[in-house]
Parts: structure tokens; sequence; C-alpha cells
């Protein structure tokens, strides 16, 4: 029964994959995600190679450096979620709405496969595309400043693949957990991207906040995007301390850098926080599947 | 009914929200039956199927199919048992082959076994020039085929079909039940089939049940269900006479058996225990009546149908 | 009449007065030198480099009973050229005339340059001023040292002010150095003004010496530190120093380029991603 489990699992997971790489939404978002993604890190290259900068960490300021166009950890802060909810917002109304959902479960597997699979499906293609991204703007990036990263360097963008999977795989979540909710495809479309829409605009409150601790910055706190924006930054920025540094935003390094271990210990508390809206975005949805009857009519 | 039924429930039961959708349902449908599962919509057909397959949980009482408790066991149940559900529905941008591919693989079949055991469901439900086309090119018809595939790439024991008729033009559901009954005779499936639509799925039950409101009120074959349904299991032979004389009507009520003879205009039923239509023939002739017509009254599901109606 | 008979007539006179007023005064000088001639400077050694003129003041004393010219005459090193000037008015002087009983220097300025074509030799080139009135006669030296010119310029071979670099790679560029100075310019020696952690080599590292007219090569290696030096363009400053002389800095605009084993390594990676893809669309395309 093990080996049956894994083998419905592992169907599941390839057609959902396959589902995904053929439609033409993803491809296209998949396409503008690259463009974007490139010519954010191609302009930031350039800057680079023009203006003097703090030698240190060259290769992550590719990441973090913002000139004319924002940087690109903003660009991945922004996109992720509409990544994740374009691949989760019709998961399972849709299946339902199709009849396929019944023909699916009455088939000998077990029914969190189903959810389980499409999760993970989701979660791999963000991984798949964050990776090429992060690995496509490293070398393009190779290619325009001629310095290889360091092994230092290295973590920091191996750490930041690995948070911005788990920020989407939220996002995911959260729009899997719409699609059980409602049973309109339409419905939970339009409730993920009012969360996203609603989500940025308080991570903008950051950026007009003029003072460091104020109501707006607390405010500003809600939004996952914020959370996750404020681990990246303090992730790549190595000098980065605090989140006022955050939000002078393309200020470079200032003097002293951290070690990797004590960014991540600044860090650990948001990246709990965001790890934990991911499960809990993912448990609600499974028990809602797991619990919801199948009914007639 | 053979000693083992391969499907059985007892006092199968389902609350939904204080809303009895099957009340103690006790069933026992024996191999290679084909099954008809009658009732209005909202009789709990569904939810008993539902049931059987492992999909929803009973309220109290036990489900088996092929020996498997659904409840406990569902994924054993699934191993044996397809199920078309009513609104059946296919992957659309998929391809009929990929379709049930995709249904082969779920069940654990081997890739060669997958492309054998589909081929082999297309060619029987007369799909196979249809293998590589899009879902969502074929009409209502071929997709209720193709659902019908579905359940054979799985080489099933047991087949549940709600509504398989549904939305389909008369022409097209004898298609599909001709198609049915000819699968389930080379494959040696039991089949339970739940619908509405009496009078069409009565071509190919050997046996039906009619449930309503969460009960199943009768069961047996066809025939069997009308006369207990509309006389209390017993004859009634309807006489159309020129004239009707008392004199007739008592030649009529003396021949042995006849337990009753009503009058209505210028036709005369007689209730019976058995067939005594040679007997009353002779009555009338040797009574001097001129005889118009006589027959045995066959009962048909909507006859059935409509007499559990008015009960309910 | 009578008017123009007395102008002959003082004229006739005035003549004779002259004439035997001349004849008087020769016939003192002959008789007794009174009065004593000085040829004086303050300053009798001037130093200069080579091309410089070098100007002298000096002063001549008569203090004679009797009025006298003095002819000057100079005696130069070759290829020199004296020019003797008053101060006012301005203009060049051959002789000097002198009342008796001067009591009081006459001052005048003596130039003396070199040829236009020549850049004499340091060293001192020494100049006689003679000023001679018959018997009387005065001399002096005048010095002028001609110290070295010490002088050389650094430029690229090429005249190109900027170079192509590679990081961690030694990229080279040929610089020249020419002696436009007069003397030896002895050790020379190399600095430059770069990137931190950058190397620039000078070879070879130090010119001991450096005649006038003569070109010495040097090579420059440049070697921005490998794996920390952004491709783009930077400015080093390259400088020659010596004990005498230093010449103007060459500010010299190095490109680095992306080394080639990382630009390969980068395409390799682009290749790697789109291949990877393709792959993974064309795989899970199929159905």
């Amino acid at each position: 029964m093990k080996s049956s489990t894994i083998s419905g699992l592992l169907t599941i997971f390839h057609k959902e994959l396959s589902d995904i790489f053929t439609s033409w939404r993803f491809i296209i978002l998949f396409l503008i995600v690259f463009v974007v993604g490139i010519g954010v890190v191609w302009s930031a290259a350039q800057y680079i190679r023009e203006e003097v900068v703090d030698a240190q960490f060259v290769f992550l300021q590719l990441y973090t450096t913002s000139s004319p166009l924002p940087f690109f950890t903003l660009f991945i802060a922004i996109i992720m979620p509409l990544v994740g909810i374009i691949l989760a917002f019709d998961a399972i109304n849709s299946e339902r709405n199709n009849g396929t959902m019944s023909r699916l479960l009455s088939q000998p597997i077990y029914r969190d496969s189903v959810i389980n699979g499409k999760f993970m499906a989701g979660v791999v293609t963000m991984g798949i595309m964050l990776t090429a991204l992060v690995l496509l703007v490293g070398g393009i990036g190779l290619r325009m400043i001629g310095v290889p990263p360091t092994s230092e360097e290295a973590v920091r963008l191996m750490a930041f693949l690995i948070i911005s999977v788990i920020y989407g795989a939220f996002w995911l979540g959260l729009a899997m957990l719409f699609s059980i909710f409602f049973r309109r495809v339409a419905t939970s479309a339009l409730a993920s991207i009012a969360i996203w829409l609603l989500s940025i605009f308080l991570f903008l409150v950051l950026f007009v906040q003029t003072e460091q601790s104020g109501l707006g910055l607390a405010v500003s706190q809600i939004s996952p995007v914020t959370v996750f924006w404020q681990v990246i930054y303090i992730l790549l920025v190595p000098g980065a301390r605090t989140l006022s540094q955050v939000t002078q935003s393309n200020v470079t390094v200032p003097s002293s850098a951290l070690s990797v271990g004590q960014s991540l210990l600044i860090v650990w508390p948001y990246l709990m926080s965001i790890l934990m809206l991911t499960v809990i975005c993912f448990a609600a949805s499974y028990i809602k599947f797991m619990r919801e009857e199948i009914r007639s009519t | 009914m053979n000693a083992q039924p391969v499907i059985e429930t007892t006092d199968l039961t389902k609350v939904y929200d204080s809303v009895t959708a099957v009340d103690k349902l006790n069933l026992r449908i024996g191999a290679g039956e084909i099954f008809g599962f009658l009732g209005p919509n909202g009789a709990g057909k569904t939810t008993t199927i539902l049931m059987l397959l492992g999909l929803t949980e009973p309220t109290s009482g036990v489900a088996r199919v092929a020996d498997f408790n659904s409840t406990r066991e569902p994924l054993k149940v699934k191993r044996v048992a397809g199920y078309i559900p009513e609104k059946v529905g296919f992957y659309e941008d998929l391809t009929a082959y990929y379709n049930l591919a995709y249904t082969a693989r779920l069940n654990g079949l081997s890739e060669e076994l997958v492309m054998k055991r589909v081929g082999e469901a297309l060619d029987m439900v007369g799909l196979s020039s249809k293998a590589n086309q899009p879902v969502s090119t074929m009409s209502r018809g071929m997709k209720q085929r193709l659902a019908l595939g579905d359940i054979l790439v799985k080489t099933p024991r047991v087949a549940f079909m709600d509504e398989p008729t549904s939305g389909i033009d008369p022409k097209g559901v004898n298609e599909i039940l001709d198609l049915i009954a000819k699968v389930a005779k080379e494959q040696g499936m039991t089949i339970v089939m739940s619908s509405h639509q009496l009078a069409l799925v009565q071509r190919i039950c050997t046996r039906v049940g009619i449930m309503i409101k969460g009960k199943m009120v009768a069961e047996g074959s066809v025939a069997q269900l009308g006369r207990d349904a509309i006389s209390g299991g017993r004859y009634l032979i309807e006489i159309q006479l020129v004239e009707i004389t008392s004199l007739l009507i008592d030649a009529i009520k003396r021949i042995s058996g006849v337990t009753d003879v009503d009058r209505t205009g210028d036709m005369l039923v007689v209730t019976s225990g058995k067939d005594l239509r040679p007997q009353i023939a002779k009555a009338i002739v040797e009574n001097n009546g001129l005889l118009v017509r006589m027959n045995i009254q066959s009962y048909g599901l909507e006859d059935i149908y409509m007499r559990y109606f008015r009960e309910v | 009449m009578a008017r123009s008979r007395l102008i002959r007539f003082l004229l006739v006179v005035s003549l004779l007065l002259t004439m035997f007023a001349a004849l008087a005064g020769h016939a003192v000088a002959a008789q007794s030198v009174t009065g004593t001639l000085d040829l004086t400077t303050q300053f009798p050694v001037l130093r200069g480099k080579s091309g410089d003129s070098y100007e002298f003041t000096v002063s001549l004393t008569w203090n004679g009973s009797e009025t006298r010219n003095f002819d000057l005459i100079t005696t130069l090193p070759p290829q020199w050229t004296a020019k003797l000037t008053r101060a006012y008015p301005a203009s060049e002087i051959a002789s000097i005339r002198m009342e008796a009983y001067r009591d009081y220097p006459e001052q005048f300025e003596l130039t003396l340059a070199p040829v236009s074509w020549s850049q004499p030799e340091p060293g001192e080139y020494v100049a006689t001023l003679e000023a001679r009135s018959g018997d009387l006669k005065k001399t002096i030296e005048l010095t002028a040292a001609v110290t070295a010119v010490y002088s050389f310029v650094m430029t690229t071979e090429s005249g190109n002010l900027n170079m192509e670099a590679t990081a961690g790679d030694d990229n080279s560029t040929a610089l020249v150095l020419v002696n436009t100075g007069t003397a030896r310019i002895e050790n020379i020696t190399f600095s430059s003004s770069k990137q931190e952690d950058w190397e620039v080599i000078f070879t070879p590292d130090r010119v001991a010496a450096l005649d006038p007219g003569v070109t010495q090569g040097v090579e420059v290696i440049v070697r921005p530190l490998a794996g920390k030096t952004i491709a783009g363009d930077y400015m080093i400053t390259l400088r020659a120093e010596s004990k005498d002389y230093s010449p103007d800095p060459l500010v010299i605009r190095v490109t680095v380029l992306t080394p080639a084993f990382w630009g390969w390594i980068s395409i390799l990676i682009v290749i790697a991603i789109i291949a990877g893809l393709s792959v993974f669309f064309w795989r899970l395309g199929r159905r």
C-alpha cells in the first residue's frame, strides 16, 4: 500500500507539473518573469560597472542594486505571489467544477495525494523557475562584471533561493486554500489577487514612511511581502542589520558586514513567520480538503 | 442471487445535518448483476454509491464491496470498483488517451500495461479513432462512452454508474445502454446503475431497486415489481365488450380464482391470482357476450414509479 | 651782412679752441696718468641652466683728470655671445665716455648667452670684459656657471592613454622614458596609484641612469585583482621619480574585461539553463 501511495502521488505530481508547463498562462508568466528579471539585473550590472561600488559582495549587488530599474529582490518580492496565485487559484475548484475531482478521488489513491501532488508540483515549478532565473541572471551578471561569487555569496544566494521558494509556497498555499473554499474559480482568483494587492500596498507604506518607528512601519509588517523583503534584504546586503536600513533602498553596505550566520540570526524570526504562514495555509487547505465530503448534487 | 454477494450493505445510514439521506439500507447484489438503482432526485442513490465507494463516511451501518469494508479499506474498494459520477468530467485540454492513461497510472499500472489497457478500453467503447483528440472536441455521448472506457482501464469487478444516460439524446442512450450491457457481459462486471429514467434502464437491468427518501421501497425484477406495486402481486385482466350485462359479470365472478370484477365504462377489470384469460374467454362466449379485446395488464416501471410516488 | 661775418668768425675761433684743447689734453695724458680706472661687478659668477642667458651688472669707475672714451671689449668662450647694454634708455653700447673727475661709476649690463642652437654643457664659462682707453685698461672676468637641466618625459609607446586588462592576468603596456634635459639622470624609480589590491609592476623596476637624449623602454604590467575586480573602466596613475626631476604622472584608463574563464563559465551557465528548461518544457509537454 505504501508504494501505491507514492506512485499515486507521483502520478498526480507529474500530471500537474505537465499541466503547468504546457499551459499558456504559465508559459507567458514564465517569459515575463524572465525578461523582466534579466532586464533588472542587466541594468544593475551596468550600474555596477559604471559606478564605484563597494568591492565587497559585488556579486550580491547584482541582485540588490537599483538603477534605474528597481532591484531584483524587490521584483521577486512582488512577482512571486502572482506566480503562486496563478499556479493554484483554480487547483481544486476547477477540478470540482469540471467533474474530474470525483473521478480522480474514486481511484485507489489517498485523498491527500491530490492536494499534496498539486502543492508539490507548484513548489517544484517555482523552484525550477527561481533557480533558473537566479542562475541565468548570475550567468549574465558574471559575464558583465567578471567577478565570480565568493563562497559566502553563494551561500547567501542559496538561502535567498530557498526562502523565495518558501515565500512562493505561501502564496501557492493561500491560493489553493481559496480554491478549496470558493466554488467559483473567479472568486478564488479575485480573493487571491485582492490579498496580493493589499500586501503590496502595505509593503509600499514602508517606503512612504519617513519615520523609523512609526505606525506605518508596524502596519506594513502585516504584509507578507514586507516580511519577505526584510529577510531577503538583510540576507543579501550583508551590512544591513535593521529594518530602518531596509527602507533606505539602495544604500549599499556600510562599514562592517555581518557573517552569514549573523545575518541569518537577524532574519530568523521573520523567516519563521513566513514558514509559519506557509504551513498554516497548507495545513488549512489540507484539513479543509480532507474533511470536505463529496456530496451528491 | 449468489451465496456471496459482491455488494452488501447492512443498516447503512447517512445523516446530513439532521436530514436522513440514506436510512438503514440493506442491499445485496450478486456477481454479474446489472442492478438498476431507481428513484427521484435526492432519494439518496448517489449518497449510497459514494458510501459504497468509501468517498463518504456512513453515519452508521456497514457497506462492503467485494468483501472489503468501504469505510475502513476505501483504497482496496477503489482498486476493484469503477465509478462514473453523474456529471462526469475529463481534462478538456488533454486527449482522450491521456485522460484514460492518467486513470491507469493512478491505479498503479506499469507503462506497458497502461498503453495496452487504454488501447483496449478505447477499442471497446469505439473511441479508438478519437484517442488523440482533446476531450473538448467530444460530444456528451462520446464523453459518456469515454467515461465507460475510463472505468474499463482498471478492469474493475464492480462498476458504479451515476445517471449514465442523463443529458444524452435517445439514440445515444440506447447506444450507451447496449454498450454497458455488452461490457458487463464480456468483463463479467457487476454494475450498479442509478437513474431516474426508468423506461430506459429497465431494458438492461436484471434487477432494480426503487429508493425514495433514503429507503429502498421495492426490489426485484421489473415484472415482479410491477405486480407487487400495483396489484399487490395479483394479475389484472382488462376486457372490452360490445355490451356489458350483469349476467356476464356474474359468470366471470363465478370462475374460480377471480377475486374481483370492476366495471368501468365499457371495460371490465378482472382481478385474479393467476392468468385466467382462457377461462374468462370461455365464460364470455358461453354467455353470448361479444368480446372486442382482452389483455393482461403489464406494468412498465413508469406505472410502478407513479404508484410509489403517490404513496409517498 | 655784418651778422653773418660775426658767426663765421666765431666758428673759426671755436674750432681753433677745440683743436687746442685736444692737443693740450693729449699732451697731459702722455705726460702723466692721473686718476684710476676700475671695472667691477658685485656678482662676478652667475649660475643658470643650460640655455639661459646671464646678465651681469658691471660698474666702470674713472676719476681721472681728463675725459676719456673707453672701449669695451669682450672675450667669450666658444659659442657664446655677449651683449652690452645700458639700462636707460635701453640700447646696445660698445664704448663709454667718462668725464674727468667723475666721482660716480657708470653702470651697464653685460648679457652673456649661448648661441641659439647650443645647449652648453654644464660647467663654468668665463668671459672677460676689458675696458680700454689708450694705455689704460682694466679687465674683469665674468663667469656663467651653467648647471645641468634635469628633464625627462614618460609616455606610452603607442601614445594611447588607455589599455585593456583582464582581472588576474598580466596585462602589459609599454612606456618610454626620454631624457629631454642636459644632464644624466640617475636612479629613476617608479610608483603608481591604483585600485586597492591591484598589482602594477614596472620592468625594469628602476633605471640606473638615463643620459640626455636617450630613450629607455619600460614595461608596465597591470594585474587587477582576480575574482574581485568588476569589469569596467578604472584610472591608474603611473609616476617616475628621480632625485633631480620628476615628470608629470601618466594617467591611464584601464578597461577591465571579464576574465575569459568566467566569460566561458557564464556562457555555459546560460546555455545549461536554457537547455535544461527546454528539456523540461519538452518532456513535460509530451502527453
